[in-house]
């Protein structure tokens, strides 16, 4: 991307203008995927004002970029990581330990947006059962619409683990809503 | 040529002209997309299933409103915003959340500051950097023989214990921060705020809340913050400037302690002598186990009082509870447990630590 590592540049060098505009451009990108690893909002707001005021601070000395969105969420993921071990309480409350959270509004969203359809409902479920990993990837693939590179440098591993991640988590999913589809009809059928 | 035929959900989804013919709404994909769908009649649900899939996918209902997204961009404009030129202390005292501000100070006047952070005491002195504040302030005295309760100009409420003080600016919030400095024991009721975060700077160590409740009591030979609600954390004033030094920053929750050392600098964790319930039980039953395994016994306190209790579960799976309590304080719930299951505890960095040998 041309334009990211231009814009890069002219942060680096100290223009309001540019950081505003890359606080602007990302700052809901960053909060909705910070939501899925972190239920404390607050929390949140803090961590990612830090990313942000220590990028900033840190400018001059920021190696060169030309994917603003990936570097982003990978730090913001490290924040909230390092965050979530200092806090070890609020990982207890907060169910788990695994990072990304087991959503449950995004079921809830799916079936508030638009019309309740049937479909959106069971997708729905079926995403519900999958890991919080698989989950993951396919929120930043799908929802955040990454490449497979991106996604690779959010997570920290390579780009072939990515395929391959993407690849073992959509049969998943497809097996399971197969299952799911035969279950229904087979309700149906025996009504 | 691609194997369409071959194709399953999964591979519709991942096919990245498939992916942006669905999500870009590309009409240059129709036609091509259209005769696939004829070529291989079988493959038309699967292709409507992944349409559905990728739509469904790509609607972001972004939980964040466009009111909280500007106040989160300013804030963090402001806090990124270059220092006016102030006196030293005072910029020592309010570069907590910009170290960019330390950075070009530190830049900007050289070595002599930096000298004199080095070799010129500490501002850990009550009145010492209450002094050093350039804006007028308001000092209260607790001069009676019992509690004083004093509100601030944010609502929050210090409850001043005898022989205490306080002092703050007239104009209470200053550069996004609301700022109090403790010589003696305060108990504080803060507002919440998250766009003003609070600070007490008390005895050489800072505590920065949003919105909580917690006591700070400070003697001669250490400061003391034991949270009551919320979270809070604390940090050596003397690394409020170093950003190496902030992971010396510790994060309390409810019911957990920092006790601070005034003569070596060091923060520890630990926890309140008398941990407060934070919920009710969540059963019925409360604090009454039949028959139950240890870890629900433990879970429940955990929940309870929110403190962390560690054990090893493999060890201990076959320990089951036979008990009644109720309204014991923590420790003693904790004795009773663990005599009836003959295991001992300690405290150990704000957690409960149980070792046992198991239970046949």
């Amino acid at each position: 991307m041309e334009n990211d590592v231009h814009i890069w540049q002219k942060f680096k060098s100290g223009d309001r203008a540019v950081f505003e505009s890359m606080i602007r451009d990302h700052y809901r990108t960053l909060f909705d995927y910070g939501k899925k690893l972190i239920t404390d909002q607050d929390a949140l707001t803090d961590c990612i004002h830090d990313l942000f005021t220590t990028l900033w601070d840190r400018r001059e000395f920021l190696g060169t970029t030309d994917q603003i969105k990936p570097y982003l969420l990978k730090s913001l993921r490290n924040r909230i990581f390092k965050e979530k071990q200092r806090s070890t309480i609020f990982i207890s409350l907060e169910d788990g330990d695994e990072l990304f959270l087991n959503d449950e509004n995004i079921e809830s969203r799916i079936i508030s947006s638009e019309h309740t359809d049937e479909t959106k409902k069971q997708i729905g479920y079926v995403l519900h059962t999958l890991t919080h990993r698989q989950q993951e990837i396919i929120y930043l693939k799908f929802y955040e619409n990454l490449t497979n590179d991106q996604i690779a440098t959010v997570l920290g591993i390579t780009r072939p683990a990515v395929a391959n991640l993407l690849h073992i988590t959509l049969k998943l999913f497809r097996e399971k809503w197969e299952a799911l589809l035969h279950t229904i009809l087979l309700f149906i059928l025996s009504i | 040529m691609k194997y369409y035929d071959k194709y399953n959900l999964e591979d519709f989804l991942l096919d990245e002209n498939f992916r942006l013919w669905v999500v870009q709404k590309d009409q240059a994909g129709d036609d091509f997309w259209a005769r696939i769908e004829g070529q291989y009649p079988d493959k038309k649900i699967i292709m409507q299933q992944a349409r559905e899939l990728l739509l469904t996918w790509n609607q972001t209902h972004s939980e964040l409103s466009e009111d909280n997204l500007e106040k989160q961009v300013s804030r963090i404009l402001t806090s990124t915003e270059a220092p006016v030129i102030q006196p030293v202390a005072f910029n020592f005292m309010r570069t907590w959340v910009s170290v960019a501000a330390s950075v070009l100070l530190i830049l900007a006047t050289g070595w002599g500051i930096s000298w004199k952070m080095q070799h010129e005491e500490p501002a850990s002195d009550y009145r010492q950097y209450v002094s050093r504040v350039p804006v007028p302030m308001k000092e209260i005295v607790n001069q009676t023989g019992k509690k004083m309760s004093v509100k601030l100009p944010d609502g929050s409420v210090v409850a001043l214990s005898p022989a205490s003080r306080i002092s703050y600016a007239h104009t209470f919030i200053n550069n996004k921060k609301r700022e109090v400095y403790l010589s003696g024991e305060a108990f504080f009721d803060v507002e919440k705020d998250a766009l003003n975060p609070f600070f007490v700077y008390a005895h050489g160590l800072v505590t920065r809340v949003v919105g909580t409740s917690f006591l700070i009591k400070t003697t001669e030979a250490n400061v003391e913050v034991l949270v009551r609600s919320g979270r809070v954390s604390v940090l050596a004033m003397k690394d409020i400037d170093s950003q190496n030094n902030r992971n010396t920053e510790l994060l309390l929750t409810p019911n957990q302690q920092a006790i601070f050392s005034t003569k070596d600098n060091l923060i520890s964790k630990s926890i309140s002598s008398m941990p407060l319930e934070l919920i009710k039980p969540e059963t019925q039953s409360g604090f009454v186990f039949q028959d139950q395994p240890v870890h629900k016994v433990f879970a429940t306190l955990e929940k309870v009082y929110g403190i962390p209790i560690v054990y090893d579960s493999a060890v201990m799976e076959k320990c089951s509870l036979h008990v009644e309590l109720s309204n014991e304080p923590f420790f003693t719930k904790l004795d009773i447990i663990s005599q009836t299951i003959g295991a001992s505890y300690r405290v150990s960095d704000g957690q409960v630590v149980v070792s046992s040998e198991g239970c046949d």
